[in-house]
């Protein structure tokens, strides 16, 4: 629709601009408040502005953490370490495993390649609530509780990923399978030369996707975790919250919140110009 | 070069259809064979059985008199350029090119040099840093061959290479794969359903019909005498025009849409069996007087060198009946012409079989068939 109206321009311009206040106000609410002492925030017009604590707060929790025991005193750079290799863990194998596995499913055919689809496809309506008991007895079992194999392993399977990756090949032309067997490259070769640059855009988006998943997983590394050291950032936020006794000391839990939400908004900008650029360049 | 023969080739799918029932085929050293049928012929299907993208039922393959049926396409020696051009997206020219070589390990600067020359042949040699998207269509085409020759193959295989080309560009396109095989000497087998570029093209053609050859031969032979029904409603455009008949019982006679025509001195066939007579559109000339059939006329076509008269014959049915003359002439449609048949180039064919039989009719002395009314 290519009209040029200036009222319905004002008009449109004002909602999005609602749009954007509503979802961005919670977030500069929480950074302001990350940048007082926890006595500014206490007093009663909450502050609106920055204040002048934001070095003093995001080092303290960058290196020590909260000073209180019960909070496990684990600094939120720790945290934010094992939470990025948790998410890049997931993200890369999730993409390698599923890549090679749609691989598989379209371009060979061998007995039961269609039961081996639909039972990666069966997975898709099993969230990981649903078969978290015997995953964590399996991951027990092989010893692999408080470590970073232990925290990515179970969850790099992924349907959704294979699904879409098999989907993306079909629609490769067969032709260009063909002219690669001709110019005498074998299934390696033509998944290296020609299948992965091609899927190049599909990997970014699934990057994006895939990395916030991982970064966002609170269940599982609750349940397998115990060891302060391997503590992730969403569950690190619920402890600097719960202490015992005494107030929450407000501007340091929100300085952790807005270190928490950034390395998935840097993924997703850097990422989407890959993206956009993948899709300006490639063509099927 | 080498020569590429073919031995009781059979295809059968693993659902059970049969796309070739039955081929033989031996291509010469440096010939340019052209398949030519309508779809599902299986003239592609063979094209992929020899470069080794569909399995060989039975029967053999050999390509410089080695069996091929279970090499990879790879260590076939042959190269092929597809319908869509199946270029590597991702790749500039000169990798879409280098990228065969590459996988062969041939050194680079023996690539570099053999890129080079493959693409001042094709005149691409300014396109090498491009992209497919970057180019048209008959660039496009152009990459696609160079990335054919530039592998130096025993056979070249086209797959109905022209056919997202506008008109122009085929045309010019034709000429220009035709030449290039020429100077390369390549052996060459071409799939098409385009039946000029079949006539244009070819050295011998393969007319194709349900999985048989019905003729090999070269274009003058298959137009001049088509071997079935089939190759002569096929080949040429307009088609071939179709009377029913049957022979006269003195059986040196035939008898086809009411007109009694003799045959040559001393040919005789059995009399009573049923006959189909072929004439060509250009074998059908308009008289003044009475001639061998009245024609209804239906519809004009104009050509400009020629036109394109349709109508229908008396005695022959509703079948459109097709005939060429010159472009000048106009006729109303709904008008009755007079057409005379060129006896001695009418197509004689056995009705039950299909099969051309080897009788012409004679000549009939000219007679009232000089002036062409307007």
């Amino acid at each position: 629709m290519v009209e040029n109206r200036p009222l319905l321009t004002i008009i449109s311009h004002l909602v999005l601009l609602l749009g954007v206040g509503v979802l961005v106000f919670p977030i500069w609410v929480t950074f302001v408040a990350s940048t007082h002492t926890a006595a500014d925030l206490m007093s009663a017009p909450i502050p609106l502005w920055p204040g002048d604590q934001l070095w003093e707060n995001y080092s303290r929790v960058l290196s020590k953490g909260l000073d209180n025991p019960t909070a496990g005193g684990t600094p939120v750079a720790v945290m934010l370490k094992n939470s990025l290799i948790m998410a890049l863990g997931i993200a890369i194998g999730k993409i390698i495993v599923s890549f090679m596995a749609a691989f598989a499913i379209v371009y060979f055919r061998f007995p039961f390649r269609m039961v081996a689809f639909w039972m990666i496809f069966l997975t898709l309506m099993l969230p990981v609530e649903v078969r978290i008991l015997p995953t964590y007895k399996v991951v027990a079992d092989l010893g692999l509780l408080n470590s970073y194999l232990g925290l990515t392993l179970p969850i790099i399977a992924s349907a959704t990923a294979t699904f879409l990756f098999r989907q993306f090949f079909l629609t490769v032309p067969d032709e260009l399978a063909e002219a690669a067997r001709i110019d005498g490259a074998g299934p390696l070769r033509f998944m290296k030369d020609i299948l992965l640059p091609l899927s190049r855009t599909n990997i970014a988006a699934l990057f994006v996707i895939m990395f916030t998943f991982g970064w966002n997983q609170y269940l599982w590394p609750l349940l397998m975790t115990t060891d302060p050291s391997y503590l992730t950032v969403t569950i690190g936020i619920h402890q600097l919250i719960s202490v015992v006794d005494t107030d929450p000391q407000w501007p340091l839990v929100m300085a952790g919140v807005i270190l928490a939400m950034l390395p998935p908004v840097v993924v997703v900008l850097v990422m989407q110009r890959q993206f956009v650029k993948g899709l300006v360049e490639t063509e099927k | 070069m080498a020569g590429l023969n073919m031995r009781g080739v059979k295809k059968v799918y693993p659902n059970g259809v049969e796309a070739i029932s039955h081929i033989d085929l031996d291509v010469a050293d440096g010939e340019f064979i052209v398949l030519v049928g309508p779809s599902g012929c299986g003239k592609s299907t063979l094209l992929r059985m020899i470069a080794g993208l569909e399995t060989i039922t039975r029967g053999d393959v050999a390509i410089d008199g080695r069996r091929v049926n279970d090499l990879e396409p790879a260590d076939r020696d042959i190269a092929m350029v597809f319908q869509n051009y199946a270029l590597y997206p991702h790749m500039t020219v000169y990798n879409n090119i280098a990228y065969g070589l590459r996988n062969r390990r041939t050194p680079k600067p023996e690539i570099e040099t053999r890129v080079r020359e493959v693409a001042g042949l094709l005149e691409i040699g300014h396109l090498l840093d491009r992209k497919p998207r970057q180019l048209s269509g008959g660039q496009r085409q152009r990459v696609a061959m160079g990335r054919a020759i530039v592998r130096r193959p025993a056979v070249f295989l086209f797959d109905e290479p022209l056919s997202n080309l506008d008109a122009k560009l085929r045309v010019q396109m034709r000429v220009e794969i035709r030449r290039l095989q020429r100077d390369l000497g390549t052996t060459s087998i071409y799939v098409t359903h385009d039946q000029v570029e079949a006539m244009t093209m070819a050295d011998r053609l393969v007319v194709m019909n349900a999985g048989k050859a019905e003729q090999i031969g070269t274009p003058r032979d298959v137009y001049q005498s088509p071997a079935t029904i089939f190759v002569a409603g096929f080949i040429g455009s307009p088609a071939m025009n179709f009377l029913e008949g049957r022979i006269a019982s003195s059986g040196d006679e035939i008898v086809a849409a009411g007109v009694t025509m003799r045959l040559r001195k001393g040919e005789t066939l059995a009399p009573g069996s049923a006959l189909k007579v072929g004439v060509r559109p250009e074998d059908v000339r308009i008289v003044a007087g009475p001639g061998d059939l009245e024609l209804t006329v239906d519809l004009i076509e104009h050509l400009g060198a020629e036109t394109v008269v349709i109508g229908r014959a008396s005695g022959a049915g509703q079948e459109p009946f097709a005939l060429r003359c010159s472009g000048d002439v106009d006729f109303a449609p709904g008008r009755l012409v007079h057409v005379a048949l060129a006896r001695d180039k009418l197509h004689i064919f056995d009705a039950e079989s299909g099969r051309r039989l080897d009788v012409r009719c004679a000549p009939v002395a000219n007679s009232s068939e000089a002036a062409v009314p307007r």
